[in-house]
């Protein structure tokens, strides 16, 4: 019986080439050591067409360097054809095996058949694709979001053509759905069918929290899968920390757990509280990218929640309003405490910001 | 600390400086420019607002020109005038502060004390209706109008699915609609060719019944023919013989007839000879047995006659029964009427009442008596006649011994008569038996002549028959027949056949006119053809009546099974059609629309949660600065603590004074007697020493760094022990703080007193100028 990996959401880019391919280096090595049947891509292996024009070549390389047989099977996702204007992915060669552009395709493996529908595509209706033959597992590579399973956030900008129905791909004798596009990494492994995303293969922006990586799909038997995930370690995390600045507006000492950070990780930084000035604020900031920023591959400062105001160290209120909170925040026990929290001590400023401010 | 005040075009002072220490007094009488001096003093302390009353009284009053200035400038920072000129003024006059009600800068003063200026309790006034709840707060409005569009949106989002999931079915039964029609589709072809095949059988056995009908044909052509040969054999039968032969025949017949006839009235007549003879025998005996009888019987008679025997009557008396009884009845009556008159001469019996009835009784019996005795002597007796036949009998008892019995068979009382007429009649019998025998006589001698007769007729008819028999039998062999049941036979048969012919060649005319054929040889050939063509051209088997029924309604099953099939076909067509593209948008378009809404509702998911976030946020920041409020009351005690304390400085130990909220509204104050009463309520000297204290208790806490105190005749209610404790106090006070004091008296004492706690202040003595409005 056939294993095969899924994995999705490359975005190899131009702008982080070198940690994105470190990505893709890390997987290649998992495949030539396991040597699995098949390897699906379910889409947007590259940021957008320029960058797939611009990295095909270190692209195939990569693909190259895996065993002869392992099958390499992708579609494009939206991003691959990003900005595509006139020009055409048909033309550009990946290396990959078998990687069909604009219309469904189904692909014979030994116990396995893999529908493959690239983004924007349509699948096929029942009438035009036979049911699979008795034994043979048949698994959809798609690109899009899986609809009716709250998988749609507010922040993607979607276009319609994202949207995938898992009950037509059910229709179609599909026991597999190995789907991309959704980064943070999802498994249902209900009857008849699983639905998975792996997760974006390397951190693309803020928010994907958690460890990245992809699937090791073994089968056993018909219809049943065992599904290991498998993480990247050269993709890091996306790291969020809140940081409260001291009332008299000072960055407090930064240690303990919530600053172990690894060298690929994307770390926000959310600072919160009040400073004196600008200035202030300009200098914590230039102290944090000169030594955590050296730590990790992206710093991203969020001072959102910073509130400038003059006389802020002096003034009694605000600084008893700082003091009796931090004992507070120290006594938290859960992180939804600790959120509350600090949702409390910007409020509490904004008010007394604005207050001290109508006074002067 | 101010060091130097310089006035120019102020009020009196046109160009005027003074120094100042720590403390500085200016001394003088009324309308010496100490209020003047004062007004300077803020005007060049405090920034002074013209549009606020102070200012303006202030600008009014000095007008424009003026100028006050300190030196060093801004020794105690920025100064509200409202507030140095409430609080840190102490003037006796104004020495009250009514804690009641909101004074802005009291408010400002209480605020500052503690938090800054700004009340906590009222950030967390107002981030608790950040946090709160109630349906009216505008931020629930919109958290509540989002949570109904959520709701609104989850329904729709059901909806949505749920349609999917129809369409998803409607997709499979169109596929089942698909393969069903491709069962019908197979289905129609096999019934059709089905259809055909029968109907091919059919027509098959339309040929079949033409072929037949065509070999009818045939055959009757061929039926012609040889009724034709047949009949041309027959020819010589055409001119009809039969008349002629029937006449024979029924010559024959006649003669034999009549023969017959004529033979019977022989037999019969034979037969009556017979009948004659034996009559004639029997009637001769007849007349034989009754001759002697009938001489016997005429001697008889004419004896009797001579005789002439008759009946004789004789009366004889006899006696009438009739009478006889009559008369024994008039007896019986007479007795009885005997007893009842004997009754009277019975003993015991009345004689009175029986005397009558006796009388009669006795009357009766005579008469009785006398009657029946008449009676019996006139009618008892009577004649009577009796017959006597004896004659008779006796002439009829000769009779019957004359002669038999069985001719005389006479009655009982007549016999004689009618044995006579029996006499009479045994004659006349005998007489016809003779005349009888005579006439069967003379009938034998007819019958045989008659019998005679008929034989010779018998011999004629005889002879007749004879000629006429050979007559026929020349006929016959003329004919060339056996006889003439076979000529009937063949003659029958000619004109059978004659008829058999005509109406076949009528059939064939007819034939060969339906099929437009000249004349019956074409026919013939015609039919062959015909015959042979359809031979070649059948394929199929013959069906009796009955298989053919069989087929006809296997046929018409069919049929009707093809049509119902053509309706569910087109049925599904239609509906394929229809449903077929419009199922294809809504399969793409309703998972695009569940996707917009997932998004809409996770977008609406993360605003309900960010509302809550913040008024969760809000509701912890309201409770810490509660907190702080909180805390500031307990500040607030501390307040009431140091108040009591120089309180009690001024006026001697007390019990504390209580400060129930912050504000002082309800500051207790206890006085001499121990009673706790409103600062109101006490003796003007002894609020005032409270004034004072609470004065100094909040100008120090609002500002604990350098201030300056204006203190006007402050003591003027206070007697001089109160005085010097007060002064004691400020003494104190400025050890603590660097504080400035002014003071402006006219009191002498109170200078004395000044010089005594404070040995190293300043003075200036201010004179009066005359003239001058104050």
């Amino acid at each position: 019986m056939p294993s095969f990996l899924h994995i999705a959401d490359l975005h190899l880019s131009r702008s982080s080439q070198d940690y994105s391919f470190c990505v893709l280096t890390e997987f290649c090595s998992y495949v030539i050591e396991h040597r699995p049947e098949l390897v699906l891509i379910a889409g947007d292996i590259f940021d957008e067409f320029a960058d797939a024009e611009a990295l095909r070549v270190p692209f195939r390389e990569h693909i190259a360097s895996l065993p002869a047989e392992t099958r390499v099977l992708a579609i494009p996702g939206n991003h691959d054809i990003l900005r595509m204007g006139s020009r055409k992915l048909d033309v550009l060669d990946f290396g990959i095996g078998e990687f069909p552009l604009h219309h469904f395709q189904l692909l014979h493996g030994a116990d396995l058949e893999v529908l493959a529908v690239p983004f924007g595509a349509s699948p096929p209706s029942p009438e035009d694709l036979p049911p699979p033959a008795d034994g043979v597992n048949r698994v959809a590579l798609v690109h899009g979001t899986l609809t009716g399973l709250g998988l749609a956030g507010p922040e993607q900008a979607e276009a319609d053509d994202a949207a995938l129905d898992p009950l037509a791909y059910e229709k179609l004798g599909v026991s597999y759905i190995a789907a991309g596009h959704i980064h943070k990494p999802f498994l249902s492994q209900g009857s008849p069918c699983v639905y998975a995303y792996p997760g974006s293969a390397r951190v693309w922006r803020r928010g994907e929290e958690g460890p990245r990586g992809f699937y090791h799909v073994r089968t056993n038997r018909p219809g049943n899968y065992d599904i290991e995930r498998v993480e990247l370690r050269a993709s890091g995390q996306y790291r969020r920390v809140v940081v409260t600045l001291n009332a008299d507006g000072s960055l407090p000492e930064l240690h303990g757990k919530d600053m172990l950070v690894e060298a690929a990780d994307l770390l926000e930084l959310v600072l919160t509280g009040l400073v004196p000035d600008d200035a202030a604020l300009e200098r914590i900031a230039r102290d944090l990218r000169n030594t955590l920023g050296r730590e990790v591959r992206e710093l991203a400062l969020n001072t959102d929640d910073v509130f400038v105001l003059s006389g802020a160290a002096s003034h009694p209120l605000a600084r008893g309003f700082l003091e009796a909170w931090k004992l507070r925040y120290e006594q938290a026990e859960t992180e939804q405490e600790r959120e509350v929290l600090v949702k409390a001590r910007e409020l509490g400023l904004r008010k007394l910001k604005s207050r001290i401010e109508a006074r002067s | 600390m101010i060091e130097k005040i310089s006035l120019q075009n102020f009020g009196r002072f046109e160009r005027d400086e003074f120094t100042t220490a720590k403390v500085t007094v200016f001394y003088g009488p009324n309308e010496s420019g100490k209020t003047t001096l004062q007004h300077a003093l803020l005007d060049a302390l405090c920034s002074l607002d013209k549009r606020k009353e102070l200012g303006r009284r202030i600008h009014t009053r000095y007008g424009a020109q003026r100028r006050a200035t300190v030196s060093p400038e801004k020794p105690f920072g920025e100064f509200d005038a409202e507030t140095l000129e409430n609080l840190f003024f102490v003037d006796s006059g104004k020495l009250y502060l009514s804690f009641d009600g909101t004074t802005e800068w009291l408010d400002a003063v209480k605020s500052s004390l503690f938090a800054g200026g700004i009340d906590p309790r009222l950030i967390a006034e107002d981030l608790e209706g950040e946090a709160s709840t109630r349906r009216n707060k505008s931020h629930m409005k919109s958290y509540q109008r989002d949570m109904e569009q959520r709701e609104a949106k989850l329904l729709e989002l059901e909806q949505l699915k749920a349609q999917h999931r129809d369409a998803l079915t409607e997709q499979t039964q169109l596929l089942k609609d698909r393969e069903r029609l491709a069962v019908l589709d197979d289905t129609r072809g096999r019934l059709m060719q089905e259809i055909s095949d029968l109907e091919l059988l059919l027509e098959a056995q339309e040929s079949y019944r033409r072929r037949d009908e065509l070999e009818e044909l045939d055959h009757a052509i061929q039926e012609k023919a040889r009724l034709e040969r047949d009949l041309e054999s027959l020819t010589h039968l055409a001119e009809d013989a039969e008349p002629q032969l029937q006449a024979t025949e029924a010559r024959i017949l006649k003669a034999r007839n009549e023969l017959s006839a004529v033979e019977a009235r022989r037999k019969l007549l034979q037969q009556q000879c017979i009948d004659a003879e034996q009559l004639l025998d029997k009637r001769h005996k007849q007349s034989e047995d009754l001759l002697p009888h009938r001489q016997t019987a005429a001697e008889l008679r004419q004896t009797l006659d001579t005789r002439n025997p008759r009946i004789r009557t004789r009366h004889e008396r006899r006696w009438s029964s009739s009478w006889l009884i009559a008369a024994g009845s008039f007896l019986f009556a007479g007795l009885l009427a005997g007893a009842l008159g004997l009754l009277g001469r019975v003993p015991g019996i009345p004689t009175d009442a029986l005397q009558v009835p006796a009388a009669l009784g006795w009357g009766m019996a005579a008469v009785s008596g006398v009657a029946a005795l008449a009676l019996l002597f006139l009618k008892a007796r009577t004649y009577v006649s009796i017959e006597d036949r004896s004659e008779l009998d006796n002439a009829a008892a000769e009779i019957r011994k004359a002669l038999p019995q069985e001719l005389l068979q006479a009655g009982e009382h007549t016999e004689y008569e009618a044995l006579r007429d029996r006499l009479h009649a045994i004659e006349a019998q005998a007489a016809q038996a003779e005349e009888a025998a005579q006439e069967a006589e003379q009938n034998l001698r007819n019958t045989k002549a008659a019998l005679s007769a008929a034989e010779a007729e018998y011999q004629q008819m005889n002879e007749r028959m004879i000629g006429a028999e050979a007559d026929r039998n020349t006929l016959l062999s003329t004919l060339g027949v056996r006889d003439s049941a076979e000529y009937s036979r063949l003659r029958e048969r000619y004109r059978a056949g004659v008829e058999s012919l005509s109406l076949l060649k009528t059939k064939l005319e007819e034939a060969a006119k339906k099929h437009s054929i000249q004349d019956i040889p074409r026919l013939e050939s015609y039919c062959a053809r015909e015959i042979r063509h359809i031979d070649e051209q059948l394929k199929r088997e013959r069906l009796t009546q009955d298989e053919q029924r069989i087929k006809r309604n296997l046929h018409d099953g069919n049929r009707k099974r093809l049509d119902e099939l053509e309706q569910e076909r087109e049925l599904l067509m239609g509906r394929s059609e229809r449903e077929h593209g419009k199922l294809s948008d809504r399969l793409t378009r309703l998972p695009r629309e569940v996707l917009r809404l997932e998004k809409e509702i996770a977008g609406l998911d993360s605003v309900l949660q960010a509302a809550e976030l913040r008024r969760k946020g809000a509701a912890k920041a309201a409770e810490i600065f509660f907190g702080i409020a909180e805390d500031t009351g307990n500040l607030l005690l501390e307040l009431a603590a140091g108040i009591s304390a120089d309180y009690h400085h001024i006026v001697g130990p007390r019990d504390a004074l209580q400060l129930q909220e912050f504000g002082l509204e309800r500051a207790t104050v206890p006085d001499r007697s121990g009673a706790a009463r409103l600062p109101e309520q006490l003796s003007e000297g002894t609020r005032d020493a409270f004034m004072l204290a609470a004065r100094l208790a909040l100008a120090v806490r609002s500002r604990p760094e350098a201030a300056v105190f204006v203190l006007d005749e402050p003591f003027t209610a206070f007697d001089p022990e109160r005085t010097r404790n007060a002064l004691l106090l400020l003494a104190q006070k400025q050890d603590e703080h660097p504080y400035q004091y002014l003071f402006f008296t006219k009191d002498p004492l109170l200078l004395d007193l000044l010089k005594e706690v404070f040995p190293e202040l300043q003075l200036h003595e201010l004179e009066p100028i005359l003239g001058e409005p104050e």
